[in-house]
């Protein structure tokens, strides 16, 4: 593989952006970090976004690569081996210029790092730890960082970064054992687990109360034995050419303990995953339920889901040209939160029997259908727990309800000024009785109602009337996708 | 009895003043009424009565309100007078009476007209600020200041500065509301202070000074999008035209 050294920042910059881009995390919440003098940044608890790529995705962080050379060859990606592409990499000092010059003009909240396998995952790993060092301790750079763990990368290593992250995240990409096999014979379930357990103990393990810094950092920085030596050669000189693969143990006199690290726990934003939707052919069903697992045993921050972008040609892969399954990602986002944030269980939103999502109805309106001899449900009376199932009302206006409840009688238009969505919420509620709309609850007239309430939305998310055409999946409600004609026409109407 | 309307300053301090007049007056809540000065006409049938912007009895009614209903309502009503709409000084006048009268629940009550008014124009100058912390971009100018221009609907320069002030602490850096010619001013590792600018120091910092780093940012723009996921219409719902005018991207 030969890599193109002569290029500018320009051109490198479009290089491993553009290869970077298929991850899709872009968030910066998880911490919140305020400012300190001499530095430079801090973190809000939410996340901040900066901007949207024209393909309505928030833009957060710098996400590149440190380099798209790589010595796998998983299928699915843009950047494995067999691919004829130009390959480059980033010194980290470019890196660090860049992050913080785009943080001074506020166009991110920080950094996410990740890269292809250079040599060896320890080298890679060295590297990226490099390059956190050298942002944290020479820029002072307090603002985000996310960097990939990489799986088979030696424990220190992920040890040292995690110090100086606020996330990692190691990419599961395939849902089922059996997928990885055929797609990324490289990587195996184990060896994705591995670090991804390992962070979750580093995290759980840095989060209880210790005596002081001190302890913590003897745990954390097992290597430390030598005296700490100030960095001597620069960082950025011996690279990409490799120090010898298992040279790391001389990492800590090379890389003293990092000021940073002395403020800041081990990965303090949590760890994530992705998991690519639609390039082999797990159900919903089995995504759902391994993002469940991944929640409960993993501890995981967020899962995310990437719709597969068919771009490289293999008998295994949909067919090149493929459009990305948007829709089905997005039900799948929206069924993500009702397990974080609703209490719902993956086995109650879709079963063996019925393991997809219905396109044309959100998750929530979805099961509600299906369950609505527990509907319709009293305002005044509901459980907080119960409010939540309600489809059209969020956390927030559950909260709100319970609260003002207290004090007063609560109406159809209070309920809509506290941020309920009646357009839906109004067919399984009642007020002091009275029902939004005066009719009975049926299952066909429910659906079709609410599927044609959620046009918009799923215009917005599909961009074009193609949706439309793949809609014609299924009907467990009896529901028939507007045909041909009917189709322009229902939107129109809306506009 | 007569109707008695109390004009006050668009400012914090005339807001709060006109609180302190209209509650010292002893008119009764339903015989008063608080407007901005300088909005729509006057009515028959009512008295006029300018309030002049006075420290002491903001800070009084400032105070009362923290201390008596609660920190999130002075919260609340602080935002709320840096909105746009022209009836918030009376808004904020109908709220605090509800507010002296039920205590700290009075934000929780949001089935009270007076409350959900106050709560929506706090949420949207919220809402506003929490954009431009998102949206605004920095200039590095000749003299190498970080100055952003920007051109909110609500008066929210001050709400931001102090988000800014606490990341790039070491930064001279300026924010400047273009349309109220009003800015933020932040002087490496010192306090911010808001002032209002000439016309001559306002047009001096659009200087359209080259900067590599932004043509960079315009690069990125372009290739983190993905081709076969491109959505004009979405971007354009999450990043409306206003916000852009002065983005690079
Ligand atoms: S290891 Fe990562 S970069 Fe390399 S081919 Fe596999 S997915 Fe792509």
């Amino acid at each position: 593989m030969l890599i193109r050294e002569s290029l500018t920042i320009q051109q490198k910059l479009e290089i491993l952006s553009d290869a970077a881009k298929y991850d899709v995390a872009c968030t910066s919440s998880g911490t919140d970090r305020q400012g300190r003098p001499g530095t430079i940044g801090n973190t809000a608890a939410g996340g901040i976004c900066h901007s949207f790529a024209a393909d309505g995705r928030c833009i957060s962080l710098l996400k590149v690569l440190l380099t798209n050379a790589c010595i796998y060859d998983c299928k699915y990606c843009v950047n494995r081996a067999s691919n004829d592409t130009v390959r480059t990499y980033f010194t980290p000092e470019e890196l660090c210029s860049m992050t913080i010059q785009f943080y001074r003009r506020n166009y991110i909240e920080g950094l996410f790092l990740s890269s292809g396998i250079l040599q060896s995952p320890d080298h890679t790993m060295e590297l990226l730890y490099q390059t956190l060092y050298l942002l944290r301790e020479k820029y002072r750079f307090w603002g985000y960082i996310h960097v990939k763990a990489i799986p088979g990368a030696d424990p220190a290593l992920i040890r040292l970064t995690g110090r100086l992250a606020d996330r990692m995240s190691v990419n599961l990409e395939l849902p089922t054992a059996q997928g990885l096999k055929m797609l990324a014979p490289a990587k195996t379930r184990t060896r994705l687990l591995t670090p991804m357990r390992q962070i979750q103990q580093g995290i759980a393990a840095s989060r209880l109360p210790t005596g002081g810094g001190s302890s913590r950092q003897g745990t954390l920085f097992p290597l430390s034995g030598e005296k700490p030596a100030p960095i001597s050669a620069d960082p950025a000189a011996d690279f990409p050419a490799s120090p010898d693969a298992a040279s790391f143990s001389d990492l800590p006199a090379r890389f003293p303990p990092a000021d940073y690290a002395k403020h800041s726990r081990f990965v303090p934003a949590g760890q994530s995953t992705q998991m690519i939707v639609g390039a082999t052919p797990e159900t919903d069903h089995q995504i759902l339920s391994v993002a469940q697992a991944l929640y409960r045993q993993f501890d995981l921050k967020r899962v995310f889901y990437s719709a597969y972008s068919a771009l490289n040609e293999d008998s295994s892969l949909p067919a090149p040209g493929t459009p990305p399954p948007l829709l089905r990602e997005h039900r799948l986002y929206q069924a993500d939160w009702l397990l974080r944030f609703y209490g719902f269980t993956a086995d109650e939103l879709l079963s063996e029997e019925q393991p997809y999502f219905n396109l044309l109805l959100d998750p929530k309106c979805h099961w509600a259908i299906a369950h609505l001899e527990q509907f319709p449900v009293e305002v005044s009376q509901a459980s907080y727990a119960m409010l939540l199932r309600v489809p059209g009302i969020g956390v927030k206006s559950a909260r709100r309800i319970v609260a003002a409840r207290r004090y007063s009688r609560l109406d159809f238009p209070a309920l809509k000024k506290m941020g309920v969505v009646l357009k839906r919420a109004g067919h399984f509620l009642t007020c002091g009785g009275k029902m939004y709309h005066p009719i009975r609850l049926d299952q066909t007239y429910l659906a079709n109602t609410l599927a044609a309430a959620d046009q918009n939305q799923r215009l917005r998310i599909e961009g074009s009337f193609q949706s439309f055409r793949q809609l014609s999946l299924f009907d467990d409600f009896h529901l028939a996708p507007p045909s041909g004609e009917d189709a322009p026409k229902a939107l129109f109407g809306q506009f | 009895m007569e109707m008695t309307v109390f004009l006050c300053e668009d400012t914090i301090e005339g807001i709060l003043t006109g609180v302190y007049d209209g509650w010292a007056s002893r008119k009764g809540h339903g015989n008063l009424r608080l407007q901005l000065a300088g909005e729509s006409n006057l009515e028959l049938f009512c008295q006029y009565q300018t309030v002049r912007p006075d420290m002491v009895k903001a800070e009084k009614v400032r105070c009362a309100i923290r201390q008596k209903i609660s920190a999130e309502a002075w919260e609340m009503v602080y935002t709320a007078a840096m909105s746009l709409d022209p009836g918030k000084a009376d808004a904020i006048y109908r709220f605090l009476t509800g507010g002296f009268h039920y205590g700290a629940q009075v934000t929780r009550m949001l089935a009270e007209p007076a409350v959900q008014k106050l709560f929506f124009l706090s949420r949207q100058v919220i809402n506003e600020s929490h954009h431009y912390q998102e949206f605004l971009r920095f200039e590095l100018t000749e003299n190498h200041i970080l100055a952003a221009r920007i051109r909110p609907k609500n008066n929210i320069t001050a709400m931001i500065a102090p988000h800014f002030a606490d990341r790039i602490s070491g930064e001279d850096f300026l924010i400047l509301d273009v349309g109220r010619s009003l800015a933020a001013i932040h002087p490496a590792n010192r306090l911010w202070y808001l002032t209002r600018l000439s016309k001559e120091q306002t047009d001096r910092l659009s200087s359209g000074q080259p900067d590599i780093y932004r043509d960079l940012w315009k690069t990125f723009h372009d290739s983190i999008a993905i081709p076969d996921r491109i959505n004009p219409k979405l971007q354009q719902s999450l990043m409306p035209f206003r916000f852009r005018e002065f983005m690079p991207e």
